[in-house]
């Protein structure tokens, strides 16, 4: 209890109560109308705005709290002081959030055009992942033959295919019936690669067989690209993927 | 002078002040430092106005000032120091022997505060605090408190922090509060102490 009571100091509630009764004492008890042993105002100021080393004020204080013309004055003082650190305060905080809100605004533009930036990229990647090359072949001038055992008929060269998405544009020998075509990509020997449907269409006055095909996944080699119409025999080509 | 009502708050009273004049040495031959006489000298209306708001009687001023002149010559003497802060010294030597004046001359409103003190005092009362609800009962404590109290008390008027005034006596914060707390509990102590010895005194 002793030790308990040996901490004791005044509450902020009672301190403030008897500082504001030792304020009001000070304002009026001590008249001094001929300021006899007074400070000068610029010494009093620089006191209320902390320019005295604070080992040099004691003289000072003790006479401000026994003259109230002076207590009336300091305190003037000090309240405008007060003001000014707290203006001060303020527009130093309202700079920071300023600042901060320059900051936070800057980096969500960065971050906005950084994403668009890498939305429009991912955009171009899928754009172009979504892009088919357009390859050619141009069957129109070369033999012809029907065949269901796969061989190397086109001795006119292979056809190269690369190993992409290709939007594959057959024109196929002349004479070829109109409708729906199947199309097979294979290596000989071996199960369809690519199996697909197309229906022959002009094209810019040409017979055309338009089939996306994707190829990126096929294994480089000599393969043999066959299509025929309905059930009639396939018209067989060589082709080289690359 | 013919004041007999404390000034209205915030006003001070202009009338005439008595001229000053201090002899060499006080009644009983103590001799008055020439220092202290020009810290005397120069504070004399700042007195006078003091005297007048306090008793009532301005040119009862002049007897206080050569009493109190006196007393801080002697001490003068002996503690050199007291001459960094003179006019301090003296300010608080004069205001204490002007409330000791008061409180021996029983005031009416001082004894009937202190016969309230007294009432409601409890030596262990952890609230006493509580009992100091106006500037005249400040006003009385703050006469049974010790000098250093007082400078404390002056510096926290003046809106030191208790860090700032910690400095100055050179201890921590907590330190200085606590002792400041004590200081004004025993000022409280010695001022009920005193009046009851002076009211048995009266009685005897």
């Amino acid at each position: 209890m002793a030790r308990v009571d040996s901490e004791r100091s005044f509450s902020r509630r009672e301190e403030k109560r008897i500082l504001n009764l030792a304020a009001k004492v000070c304002r009026t008890d001590f008249p001094n109308p001929e300021r006899s042993g007074c400070p000068s105002p610029k010494l009093l100021r620089s006191l209320a705005y902390r320019q005295i080393p604070l080992s040099e004020t004691g003289e000072f204080v003790e006479h401000i709290a026994t003259c109230s013309p002076c207590f009336q004055e300091y305190w003037r003082y000090r309240r405008r002081h007060k003001r000014r650190i707290a203006t001060t305060a303020v527009v130093f905080s309202l700079g920071v959030l300023a600042s901060i809100g320059i900051v936070i605004t800057g980096h969500r533009l960065w971050f906005q055009t950084e994403s668009t930036r890498q939305q429009q990229a991912l955009a171009r990647d899928l754009v172009s992942q979504q892009t088919y090359s357009r390859v050619v072949f141009d069957l129109r001038s070369r033999s012809v033959s029907r065949s269901d055992e796969p061989r190397e008929v086109n001795a006119e060269g292979n056809l190269l295919l690369p190993r992409s998405r290709v939007l594959l544009l057959i024109y196929p020998p002349i004479g070829s019936e109109d409708g729906i075509y199947d199309i097979q990509l294979q290596l000989p020997l071996q199960p369809p690669s690519v199996a697909a449907h197309a229906e022959l269409q002009m094209r810019n006055h040409i017979e055309t067989l338009e089939v996306k095909v994707d190829a990126t996944a096929l294994t480089p080699g000599n393969y043999l690209m066959r299509f025929r119409h309905d059930k009639s025999g396939w018209r067989e080509y060589s082709v080289q993927v690359k | 002078m013919g004041i007999s009502e404390p000034n209205p708050a915030g006003s001070f009273d202009l009338g005439e002040v008595a001229p000053f004049w201090l002899p060499a040495a006080d009644a009983d031959g103590r001799v008055i430092h020439a220092q202290v006489e020009g810290a005397a000298r120069e504070l004399w209306p700042w007195a006078f106005r003091h005297v007048q708001k306090e008793l009532h009687d301005g040119p009862r001023a002049l007897e206080i000032v050569q009493e109190v002149a006196a007393e801080v010559s002697g001490r003068f003497e002996e503690d050199a120091e007291i001459g960094r802060n003179l006019k301090g010294y003296y300010t608080t030597a004069f205001i204490n022997c002007v409330r000791n004046y008061v409180l021996r001359e029983g005031r009416i409103e001082y004894e009937g505060l202190i016969r309230e003190l007294e009432e409601n005092y409890h030596p262990h009362a952890p609230d006493w605090i509580r009992h100091f609800e106006t500037a005249l009962s400040l006003k009385l404590l703050a006469a049974y408190l010790s000098a250093p109290m007082r400078r404390m008390l002056s510096y926290r008027l003046s809106d030191y922090s208790w860090k700032e005034i910690g400095v100055v006596f050179n201890m921590t914060d907590r330190q200085v509060r606590s002792r400041f707390y004590y200081g004004a509990r025993k000022a409280y102590d010695d001022l009920l102490r005193d009046q009851a010895q002076r009211k048995h005194s009266k009685e005897d």
